[in-house]
């Protein structure tokens, strides 16, 4: 009977991924009349917003920023939403996956980080930032190009006809277009022009070389007098190439040169020349007629323009980046091998300004009458994830239009409003939905922050969250984690080149205000994503298993009633996240610990049976229903929605007399059964816990006591009394 | 002349008949009513005569007092430290000042002894007498301290008693045994206060209570009160304003800073106000203000002005001015906060006009008594020939303004603040639930049986923080009647005949209709709806008795889409606790603050059903209304049960909600409203 629930960790998020892809509101469409959707109608919403997985995100959504240039202002310009106004030709669709150079860097980020167990302190960051500059653009082409020779070389050398080529030529194709993302557009090609210019002009730079003579390659030999001299070698245009001399090669420029022409129908030969000295060098750069100004002109204009576009893609991607990385470390925290209840998201795709619209929550009741009102709970939501939450308590939603011209206020147009949070808990409430939700991410809601501050911030802006009916669905998360912070966040692209008019020489400038540097300005994951992901993927009995052993963990049971708090469990179960600073101090651990308050994670010292803990861990695991004293821990509103659902569908909906038998102390009952396993670590009744029920047969109400730990929770719950003739 | 008489006769016992029936059609009207105008017949047939009376009661007032509260000071030698007596006085000062009228405060200082006490009630000058006289010395015995509190309450019944208890330490005698003496004595008053429903609230001031041997704090654990800490849980001030507001439920008249103009500070003064108490003081954390240099300027028949440290109180009586203005020396001013309380001595005035209506059975007699109406001939029965005598409902209209006492020309319930509002009526003993709109109520009552209204207002739904309001009540109307129209007979040439027969018919029917009346006095107006009945009874209609059943639940209403594009948030109104009667969806929105205009949602109508349903009833021209799926028809009642779904498109054609009809739980049920 218990075992009808085989999932407890379904999240929903809402923020928008890709406005250009469905969303819920569209989706579940009009409910004029209905109470609920069909199969067919939920089948749908999970195969456009259902994901188990960050690839899977990156599938179904395909998160996008699109570019375009403005002739006026000579400027490159950045859109997350697909500006209708402009033609399709003129547009250019950037994904943002995996390959992204700026998503890859702050994935390195958090991996590394990880690795290293280091505080943010004491970690580089900049070794890690540097992976958007020109030169390390350049080192991952080099390396696949290495690999595109090679297998080209190979190619060339078979017969044709030979099935092995036909293999190698689809191993090519592949490779072709993975190389072609690096020249179908000229804002790819500013990194390959840079290093190029670079690589012509300064051959022979050394960064600890102090004389600035012209490079000449040369012979050494013996002078008439058995002194030995280098003498300069006469120069020859040579075309051939550095790492095989054959043929092959010749082939793969002309290949790649003709790749270039079919994709860009206005290229021109110095970008054709470009790409195949980017894929296939030639040995000789010291050409005989090298227009030195102009180059040197060519390249501070590409590096001013690759910073600046740079700048203003990571300035318009950053809100969806981090929200994504907050994806990722949703998913991070279930192991990629365990096999068992693994975690998924429903990611509705709206803002949630626009679902907390009067007009889209009823589509959103009807969506949770459909999900979590029925007796088939495959597709129920049981947490959802609100990050970015405005810091102003007060904060109200969006008007839709402003009549009359109000005060001018500065407010920050990407954060969810506490009045669009408050409607969509009282949801919530509704439908047992446990709402994760952290503050707006920047450098004053971090571990930093919240170690020197201290925790009342945090309560203030909790407060009219706070003794209202939907308090025991909110559970506030806190502190944010950083990716990069602020302070550290800059990103040095180059210099600036000069040209020595004495020497004849060109060099990189050595002046300070020559080094060009962009500002990532912080990056920055709302802790709802990591709490929501911690306790979906305790959820799992797998999970606990690999944690605890299998002797300790019911095979069957979810982990509802598994307490985070208690024991040394958070030292056994903690997060993927490393630790970001040496931990809070006793009086601000006093003053958390004195209410209870918030799901707070920490960063401190640790040591589990003799193993160093480099992660972060959550120390408190609490929502905002308060008995006046402290606030509840969030697995008794999980344990009390559990039991509800479990007895819903094992009493024929709440039938009088089946609740009696449910509760009854023959051994087959559910009470009997969850009593019998309650030595397991992720027991529904644990050891001093306990549930009684009383029938109030004036209202037609069943009262259950729940009790945990000798603290008694109340479900009340309306009897069917139909069946058992009472009507 | 026999037929004359027999026709009287059958009218009377048609009259009887129908008198036994009239509740069911007298409650029926809205529902008949509708059936008129679906039939598109149209018109209402309404008796000739309209009868008005304007009446006004004689003066019945009196100062209700709503709620005690007493301080009690602790005037013990360690209290003399570092100005916290100051403090102290100030904080109770300005928390008596803000009390709104009906509240009465007294006041126990206590050492080794009692040192001075004031019943609740007493006046501002007393207050600052005992105040100031209060030389801080001596040891804590708080226990006579208590006691002394306990024995100044008032006997009244229906009266809310606080005690706010502030002190530094723990019970303090020269000697164990006078210690253990104080100790049984605060006990043993504690529990008559807990038994008296009296709760205490403990300030405790500085660090000297610890919690030990000789607490005080049981005091607040027995009554249910509540234990504050000075520094921790803010100033004194801040305290004795958060247990007023939030303990309390006191409904003070707080206002944010006032609107000010080159330096003069202007507080509005309600219309109709009798009394009027204004309290200036700084906001929490501002400083510097000179309270001595603020100037008011007032017209009043008397006044008194109380200037403090860090207060000022002015108290008017009869105010002529529409305002208090404060004249600053600075231009402008900054952390002042206002503090009005407002008693307002008003009068109901009410006009009650008798109706008298034709009453008709159902669809198809009005469309044939219309025809026949149109071609000059009277009314026979279908195939008969026999003429139908008409049967009338009679019916007052009644029209409720509040005006002040001392000026009729001041419409109280003008004031915007009351549009929308629901005021719960006693109508001869009844009560009724009734919304102000544009500065009056309107309703219409059944008339028979009913010579006189009693009217008085039980309560306004929302109160007004800060305003009192003594309403001279009940208001008496008696009912002018006419008599029914007489039906027009043709004569008949006189007869001899007996009259012994007629005689006993109408002794017989004088009885009967005794019996009637005390039978229809005793019994409850019945409220019929026609509601729809499942498919498989189809064309049935069943009446249900919407009196016979309470409202449950609440209902949770989305507005999808308004005309205007405006996003109204969610809202909840609670129907449970409500009394049986109609409810409009007009009414249930102007209590939820939305006002979308005349859009039909009056004549969307809700009635408690069978099995904690609500019956909608659309009797609206052009709404439409469903339940889930199925369109309603008009006038036709539907019991909607929990968790069920009415979505109402309006008649602007543009105007769309949804409304939830969701159970209470009983934990919620016992939630204050």
């Amino acid at each position: 009977m218990g075992n009808v629930i085989r999932q407890t960790n379904r999240t929903m998020l809402m923020e928008v991924i890709n406005p250009e892809k469905m969303d819920l509101v569209t989706l579940v469409g009009d409910v004029r009349g209905m109470e609920s959707l069909s199969d067919d109608k939920i089948k749908e919403i999970n195969d456009h917003l259902l994901v188990r997985s960050f690839d899977e995100v990156l599938e179904k959504f395909a998160p996008t920023v699109y570019c375009y240039y403005n002739a006026n202002d000579q400027k490159v310009a950045y859109q997350l939403e697909k500006p209708e106004q402009i033609p399709e030709e003129m547009l250019t669709a950037i994904p943002l996956d995996r390959q992204n150079e700026f998503m890859r860097m702050l994935m390195s980020m958090v991996d590394t980080k990880r690795a290293e167990g280091a505080i943010n302190v004491d970690f580089r960051f900049e070794k890690l930032t540097d992976m958007i500059s020109p030169k390390k653009v350049m080192d991952a082409i080099k390396q696949n190009r290495k690999e595109l020779q090679y297998t080209y070389g190979e190619y060339a050398k078979l017969d044709d006809g030979d099935p092995k080529k036909l293999d190698l030529a689809d191993k090519l194709n592949v490779m072709f277009e993975e190389a072609s993302a690096n020249y179908n557009n000229v804002m790819a090609m500013l990194p390959l022009a840079i290093e190029d210019i670079k690589t012509r002009l300064l051959l022979g730079d050394k960064k600890d070389q102090k004389d600035h003579t012209a490079l000449a390659l040369g012979i050494l030999s013996m002078g008439e007098d058995g002194e030995l001299k280098v003498l300069e070698a006469p120069k020859v245009e040579s075309t051939a190439l550095t790492i095989v001399d054959d043929h092959a090669n010749t082939g793969l420029i002309e290949a790649l040169k003709e790749d270039y022409n079919a994709i860009n129908q206005e290229g021109n030969d110095y970008v054709a020349s470009l790409v195949a000295r980017t894929f296939c060098p030639l040995a000789s750069t010291m050409e005989s007629s090298i227009d030195k100004a102009q180059e040197v002109a060519n390249y501070n204009a590409y590096l001013e323009f690759y910073r600046e576009s740079k700048d203003a893609f990571i300035k318009t991607v950053k809100p969806l980046i981090e929200k994504l990385l907050g994806i990722w470390c949703f998913f991070e925290q279930y192991p990629k091998k365990t096999k068992g209840m693994r975690p998924s998201m429903l990611i509705t795709n709206v803002s949630n300004e626009m679902l907390a619209r009067a007009g889209n929550i009823s589509r959103l009741l009807t969506y949770f009458n459909t999900t979590n009102a029925k007796n088939d709970f495959g597709n129920t939501v049981w947490y959802a994830v609100v990050p970015n939450v405005s810091l102003d308590q007060y904060s109200k939603m969006k008007l839709t239009r402003e009549r009359f011209k109000g005060n001018a206020k500065t407010e920050k147009t990407d954060v969810n409003s506490v009045e669009s949070l408050t409607r969509l808990l009282d949801v919530f409430k509704d439908y047992g939905v446990q709402c994760f939700f952290s503050y707006e991410a920047d450098d004053s809601t971090t571990f930093n922050a919240l170690a020197t501050e201290g925790i009342e911030k945090y309560e203030d802006r909790c407060a009219p969250l706070m003794g209202r009916p939907f308090s025991e669905y909110a559970i506030p998360c806190l502190p944010n984690f950083t990716i990069i912070p602020k302070d550290k966040s800059g990103v040095v692209l180059d210099r600036r080149m000069v040209m020595n008019e004495d020497t004849d020489t060109v060099e990189l400038s050595q002046e300070k205000e020559d080094i060009l540097k962009l500002w990532i300005d912080g990056v920055y994951v709302g802790a709802a994503y990591v709490a929501a992901g911690i306790v979906a993927a305790y959820q799992c009995p797998e999970y606990l298993k690999e944690k605890f052993g299998k002797t300790k963990v019911d095979p069957e049971l979810p982990g509802v009633r598994y307490d985070i708090e208690a024991d040394d469990h958070g030292l056994i179960t903690y997060t993927t996240m490393a630790k970001e600073i040496t931990g809070f101090t006793n009086s601000i651990k006093n003053d958390i610990n004195r209410k209870n308050f918030g799901f707070v994670f920490s960063s401190e010292n640790a040591v589990y049976k003799g193993k160093e803990i480099t992660n972060i861990m959550v120390y408190k695991a609490r929502d905002l229903m308060s008995d006046g004293y402290m606030f509840e821990p969030i697995y008794k509103t999980q344990v009390t929605n559990y039991i509800e659902r479990v007895m819903r569908h094992g009493t024929g909906d709440f039938k009088e007399d089946s609740i009696v038998q449910f509760f009854s102390n023959n051994p087959s009952s559910q009470k009997s059964q969850w009593l019998s396993r309650r030595e397991y670590l992720n027991a529904v009744l644990g050891k001093g816990d306990d549930i009684e029920y009383l029938i109030d047969e004036e209202n037609g109400y069943c009262t259950l006591n729940i009790t945990f730990n000798g603290n008694v929770k109340n479900l009340e719950v309306e009897i069917n009394r139909l069946s058992a003739n009472k009507a | 002349m026999r037929k004359k008489v027999w026709t009287a006769l059958l009218l009377l016992f048609v009259f009887l008949v129908w008198g036994r029936t009239e509740g069911v059609y007298g409650g029926l009207n809205d529902s008949a009513d509708s059936h008129i105008d679906n039939t598109g017949s149209g018109q209402e047939t309404e008796g000739e005569a309209n009868a008005e009376t304007k009446i006004e009661t004689k003066a019945d007032t009196q100062a209700e007092t709503k709620g005690e509260i007493i301080f009690l000071l602790d005037g013990s030698g360690s209290m003399n430290e570092q100005g916290r007596e100051q403090t102290v006085a100030d904080a109770i000062r300005k928390a008596v000042y803000s009390l709104p009228f009906g509240y009465e405060a007294g006041l126990v200082v206590y050492s080794t002894d009692i040192l001075a006490a004031a019943a609740p009630g007493m006046d501002m000058d007393r207050l600052e007498e005992l105040l100031d006289g209060i030389r801080y010395a001596g040891y804590t015995n708080a226990g006579a301290g208590l006691e002394q509190a306990m024995g100044l309450f008032s006997e009244r019944d229906g009266v809310d008693r606080w005690i706010v208890m502030l002190s530094d330490g723990e019970i303090d005698m020269p000697d164990a045994q006078g210690i253990q003496l104080s100790r049984q004595r605060y006990v043993e008053a504690a529990r008559q206060a807990q038994e008296k429903g009296i709760k205490i609230y403990i300030v405790a001031l500085g660090s000297e209570l610890k919690g030990q041997e000789h607490h005080i704090f049981d005091g607040a654990e027995l009554t249910d009160g509540a234990i504050y800490w000075e520094g921790q849980s803010g100033s004194v001030g801040q305290i004795l304003d958060d247990i007023m507001e939030k303990r309390m439920g006191i409904p003070r008249g707080a206002s944010a800073m006032p609107a000010q103009e080159e330096g003069i500070l202007h507080i509005p003064v309600p219309k109709g106000a009798s009394r009027v108490r204004l309290l200036l003081t700084e906001e929490e954390g501002a400083e510097g203000t000179d309270f001595k240099a603020l100037e008011a300027s007032f017209e009043a028949e008397v006044s008194k002005t109380v200037t403090g440290e860090g207060f000022k109180v002015i108290e008017l009586e009869d105010p002529v001015c529409p305002s208090i203005d404060i004249r600053t020396e600075a231009e402008e001013v900054s952390g002042l906060k206002a503090w009005l309380s407002t008693e307002i001595q008003g009068r109901l005035l009410a006009e009650a006009a008798y109706k008298i209506e034709e009453a008709v059975s159902g669809t198809q007699e009005v469309a044939r008594g219309t025809q026949e109406a149109a071609s000059g001939t009277r009314e026979t029965a279908p195939g008969s020939g026999e003429e139908i005598q008409p049967t009338y409902v009679h019916y007052v209209d009644i029209t409720i303004r509040l005006v002040s006492a001392a000026d009729e020309g001041i419409d109280l319930w003008q004031d915007p603040v009351f549009d929308g509002m629901e005021v719960e009526l006693d109508i001869n003993g009844a009560p009724y639930t009734e919304t102000v709109t544009q500065g009056q109520i309107q309703m219409r009552l059944p008339a028979d049986g009913i010579d006189q209204l009693e009217l008085s207002v039980l309560a306004f739904q929302e109160a007004i923080p800060g305003r009192t309001f003594l309403i001279q009540q009940p208001l008496r109307i008696p009912i002018e009647k006419y008599p029914d129209p007489e039906p027009v007979a043709e004569p008949e040439p006189e007869q001899e005949w007996d009259r012994r027969p007629l005689i006993a018919i109408f002794v017989s029917l004088a009885v009967a209709l005794t019996g009637l009346m005390v039978w229809w006095g005793k019994r409850k107006p019945m409220v019929v709806v026609y509601t729809s009945q499942p498919p498989e009874i189809s064309g049935a209609q069943k009446k249900v008795d919407a009196k016979a059943f309470s409202y449950s639940g609440k209902l949770n209403l989305y507005m999808v889409k308004t005309r205007d594009g405006s996003d109204i948030p969610p809202q909840t109104y609670r129907l449970f606790g409500r009394r049986s009667g109609q409810l409009t969806l007009a009414q249930i929105l102007a209590a939820c603050k939305v006002r979308p205009g005349k859009i039909g949602a009056e004549e969307i109508i809700l009635y408690p059903g069978p099995d904690h349903s609500v019956i909608f009833t659309d009797r609206s021209q052009d709404c439409t209304v469903m339940r889930g799926m199925e369109i309603l028809k008009k006038g036709i009642g539907y019991p909607v049960f929990y968790n069920e779904k009415v979505t109402v498109s309006f008649e602007d054609g543009d105007t769309e909600m949804e409304i939830y009809y969701k159970s209470l739980k009983p934990s919620e049920m016992k939630e204050e409203y």
